[in-house]
């Protein structure tokens, strides 16, 4: 099972967010390199917010790509805008979809197929609960959409891999929430976990046969002190 | 100076970086015409279908040809299967045919192979195929974690060359591939942390 790191990126600056609400710096991109390589982290997922509270522009994505990182990364986040400057840049190795995880007929995904091959493409389901329902969350249309059998199915038809991200307990180190794999048939070794992943998430990641977990920042450094003087 | 091959596809600044971050020189070439001389490598993270075709069209697979004479050439990922007989994926299409080896999908049932895996490159190979550096080192291997991500492989065409003994292990696919000048890794050694450092600067 890999093991990766989740952060927020804007303006140049990474950030680790509680709860999608609220941030606190945690430094420059050859900082963050370093210290995920140092860490064996096995992958970087860098979330580049499109929608307030903060937003990114490409400029300021492409300056990733000006530093040597010696492990993947996966870029989410305002991707579809930008097509053309991606195959500029090419600094990345996997891209993850939001927007277009909810689109179903839409000529991109064969583009981006034949261009970047479907090893490099992800989707990305960020997700809440909701009277004991999970909802998708698509954020350039700003919609709540059920998670059905219909969404899943499609989703591992186009990706190699989707990212289950539960935005709820994200920064918040207080462990995945596992029980949205029981409602709905998920292919588990093609599944990567992110969002309040912590220590004893780990067991039952490898239980399931889960591809890959994503750890926030905070995991490491019990920052929930921090985010209780926040509120 | 490090030649990057430039056809529009790949993770072409990653690539970069990785040989820039050792102290060697690197560019990317868009056009056969501006190549002198110096190591050429073609990069993946794309369609090896889509790769070999504008290989062709902008007359990288006559360059190659040529170069592979005198110089090294390096595959990574879609780039090492370009440099094979034939691909599968988005339909058949022949290689550039340095390698006798041909693409073919890993599992039918659609999922890629993404992971870390552990992989040896002994010296000794590299310098029997004109591969190694002038550089004096003393080691006889370098073994490292090496970083995966793909959903072809390539296989032996016919039956399985005793002498290549590059495959993963338990698998039938290659990991990485040696022949005369010419060298193809399945898997990203620009993102495989310090084995990627150590093997740029073995082979620059």
């Amino acid at each position: 099972m890999r093991i990766g790191l989740a952060t927020i990126y804007h303006q140049g600056n990474f950030f680790q967010s509680f709860e999608g609400k609220y941030f606190k710096y945690l430094g420059k991109p050859r900082n963050i390199f370093d210290s995920a390589e140092y860490h064996n982290f096995s992958e970087i997922l860098v979330i580049h917010p499109k929608n307030p509270p903060i937003s990114s522009s490409y400029a300021s994505t492409k300056k990733i790509t000006d530093f040597f990182c010696a492990i993947p990364l996966i870029i989410s986040g305002d991707i579809l805008e930008n097509k053309a400057q991606w195959f500029d840049t090419s600094g990345v190795e996997r891209y993850a979809f939001n927007s277009l995880c909810f689109e179903e007929e839409n000529d991109l995904h064969d583009q981006y197929l034949k261009d970047f091959g479907r090893q490099a493409l992800l989707g990305i389901i960020p997700f809440v609960k909701e009277e004991n329902h999970y909802y998708a969350l698509d954020y350039s249309r700003f919609k709540k959409r059920i998670i059905n059998q219909n969404l899943i199915d499609r989703l591992f038809h186009i990706y190699d891999e989707i990212i289950f991200h539960d935005i709820s307990s994200h920064g918040l180190n207080c462990g995945f929430d596992f029980n949205i794999f029981e409602s709905i048939n998920i292919p588990l070794n093609r599944t990567i976990i992110c969002g309040g992943v912590n220590l004893n998430s780990i067991p039952t990641a490898k239980k399931l046969n889960i591809a890959a977990v994503y750890f926030e920042n905070i995991s490491f450094h019990s920052e929930t002190l921090i985010y209780d003087h926040m509120r | 100076m490090i030649n990057i091959v430039d056809v529009g596809l790949g993770n072409l600044i990653s690539i970069s970086n990785w040989i820039k971050s050792q102290n060697v020189q690197a560019r990317l070439i868009t056009d056969p015409d501006i190549y002198s001389s110096g190591p050429i490598i073609i990069p993946g993270v794309s369609s090896s279908h889509n790769l070999i075709t504008k290989l062709k069209e902008r007359s990288f697979d006559v360059l190659i040809d040529e170069a592979s004479k005198k110089e090294k050439i390096v595959g990574i990922c879609a780039g090492f299967q370009s440099l094979c007989i034939s691909t599968e994926e988005d339909g058949m299409i022949e290689g550039l045919g340095h390698f006798p080896l041909v693409t073919k999908k890993l599992n039918q049932n659609g999922s890629g192979r993404t992971l870390w895996d552990d992989c040896t490159i002994s010296l000794a190979d590299l310098r029997r195929y004109n591969l190694l550096n002038k550089s004096p080192s003393r080691k006889k291997y370098i073994r490292g974690r090496v970083f995966f991500n793909h959903e072809y492989g390539v296989f032996d065409q016919d039956l399985p060359d005793k002498n290549q003994v590059w495959k993963v292990k338990n698998e039938s696919f290659y990991s990485f591939y040696m022949k005369n000048n010419l060298i193809g890794f399945q898997f990203h050694p620009e993102k495989s942390a310090n084995f990627g450092r150590e093997l740029i600067k073995l082979i620059k």
